[in-house]
């Protein structure tokens, strides 16, 4: 059989510092006090309330319908997701419109598939060697002077000399076959000197220029105005 | 014998009481609410004794019973109530605290630092709040036992039962607390 223990059982005699303690300090013990009748009122118990929710409610058709209603607890969080719905959605009708793309050009190229209409000529295009004859002289591509020196039968203007030909005309062993009188006096002068060196008779009409604008310090001794005795060459070093 | 076994608690029966009290009250029985109300107000008190004034402890007991009742749909099993209400007075008791501190030129008693506690000692109403001091003052786990023990007049299966505690819990901290005690008012002497 066990000790009585006063302490933990309550039961037996207890010591007298024990029971001092009980008796003074059992002066604070809790009085029963009535709850507030107002306090208890209201009852938000979920037994009651799933009780109510979940009971049939009759309806004007007869047949029992279970309703669905929202948890208190889930509406905040509904109405939060509600609120991220209509701010995706006005976010997405007011977003800006993106710029339109810049329309690509038509090609100005025809595609090789359809021929170009004969009355079309591309003026990027370079000489075609079918176009050569057909050239207007006036129309020469300065750029492309190698490509028309090798048309010799093209048509060239009398008064017009392509400066490049000096080039190939200093190099052709046979261009004492060329015609030396040229029109107007104007005579390549690689061609002068060819032709000066070969044929004697033939005399250089700019050899005596030559000669007086050697002292010449201006180019516009060298203008055909320039002979006249009465002007005198502004650029000209006093003597 | 007789009068051991007539004092013993029967507990299968109270437990079965109070069980078939909580489920009541979740339904909406305020009668068995004021029932378990005046079963556990004590348990309550004690508990908010060990926290605050006991001044203060008449009016916070009321409030975690209403607090109770408002929420009581909160709790999942009947059985789980002790434990329940007793987490709901500690915490009412903290807040109580909070607030008494967050008001500028008052400081709750049992915030008071040793010199204070020494002049309250002095200025003591009675003897059974400076008792209060002094079990305050011992390790918390000894606190609980000791003032449902002496103050509320509960015995340890009742303690063990209404604070959802062991028994062998509540009979090793009531001996270990009450020796310690015993050495503090011997040395207060």
């Amino acid at each position: 059989m066990s000790q009585p223990d006063p302490l933990f059982d309550m039961d037996g005699p207890a010591d007298a510092e024990l029971a001092r303690l009980e008796r003074e300090l059992g002066r604070l013990r809790w009085h029963a006090r009535e709850l507030p009748r107002e306090a208890l009122v209201a009852l938000p118990s979920r037994a009651r309330v799933d009780d109510t929710e979940l009971s049939p409610r009759p309806s004007s058709s007869g047949a029992s319908r279970r309703t669905w209603r929202v948890p208190e607890r889930a509406l905040p969080w509904l109405v939060g997701l509600a609120a991220a719905a209509a701010v995706l959605v006005v976010a997405f009708v007011t977003r800006p419109t993106p710029p339109e793309p810049e329309r690509v050009p038509a090609p100005l190229i025809q595609p090789a598939g359809s021929p170009p209409a004969p009355d079309l000529r591309d003026p990027f295009a370079g000489p075609r060697e079918a176009d050569a004859p057909t050239q207007t002289p006036a129309l020469r591509d300065p750029f492309t002077p190698r490509q028309i020196a090798k048309t010799p039968t093209a048509p060239t203007h009398s008064d017009l000399v392509n400066p490049f030909e000096s080039d190939r005309s200093a190099s052709w062993p046979a261009s004492s076959t060329r015609p030396v009188e040229e029109p107007q006096g104007l005579v390549d002068p690689f061609t002068r000197n060819h032709n000066a060196a070969a044929r004697p008779d033939l005399r250089d009409p700019f050899a005596e220029r030559s000669e007086s604008s050697a002292n010449a310090t201006s180019p516009a001794a060298d203008m055909p105005g320039s002979r006249s005795p009465d002007l005198v060459d502004p650029f000209s070093r006093p003597h | 014998m007789a009068v051991a076994a007539a004092s013993m608690p029967s507990a299968p029966t109270e437990t079965a009481a109070w069980l078939a009290w909580v489920e009541a009250a979740r339904g909406g029985d305020r009668a068995a609410f004021g029932r378990l109300h005046r079963q556990f107000g004590r348990v309550v008190h004690g508990l908010l004794l060990a926290r605050v004034d006991p001044s203060s402890a008449d009016d916070l007991t009321q409030d975690v019973f209403i607090s109770a009742w408002q929420r009581l749909h909160e709790l999942r099993e009947a059985r789980a109530w002790p434990g329940w209400l007793s987490a709901i007075a500690r915490r009412r008791a903290l807040d109580h605290r909070r607030q008494l501190v967050r008001r500028p030129g008052t400081l709750p008693p049992e915030l008071e630092d040793d010199q204070a506690r020494h002049a309250e000692h002095a200025l003591a109403r009675s003897d059974a709040e400076r008792m209060l001091t002094i079990i305050r003052a011992l390790p918390e786990a000894y606190v609980e036992p000791l003032l449902l023990r002496l103050v509320e007049g509960m015995s340890g299966p009742e303690i063990a039962e209404h604070c959802d505690l062991s028994p062998g819990y509540v009979r090793v901290n009531l001996h270990r607390g009450m020796k310690l005690l015993r050495e503090r008012l011997e040395q207060e002497r």
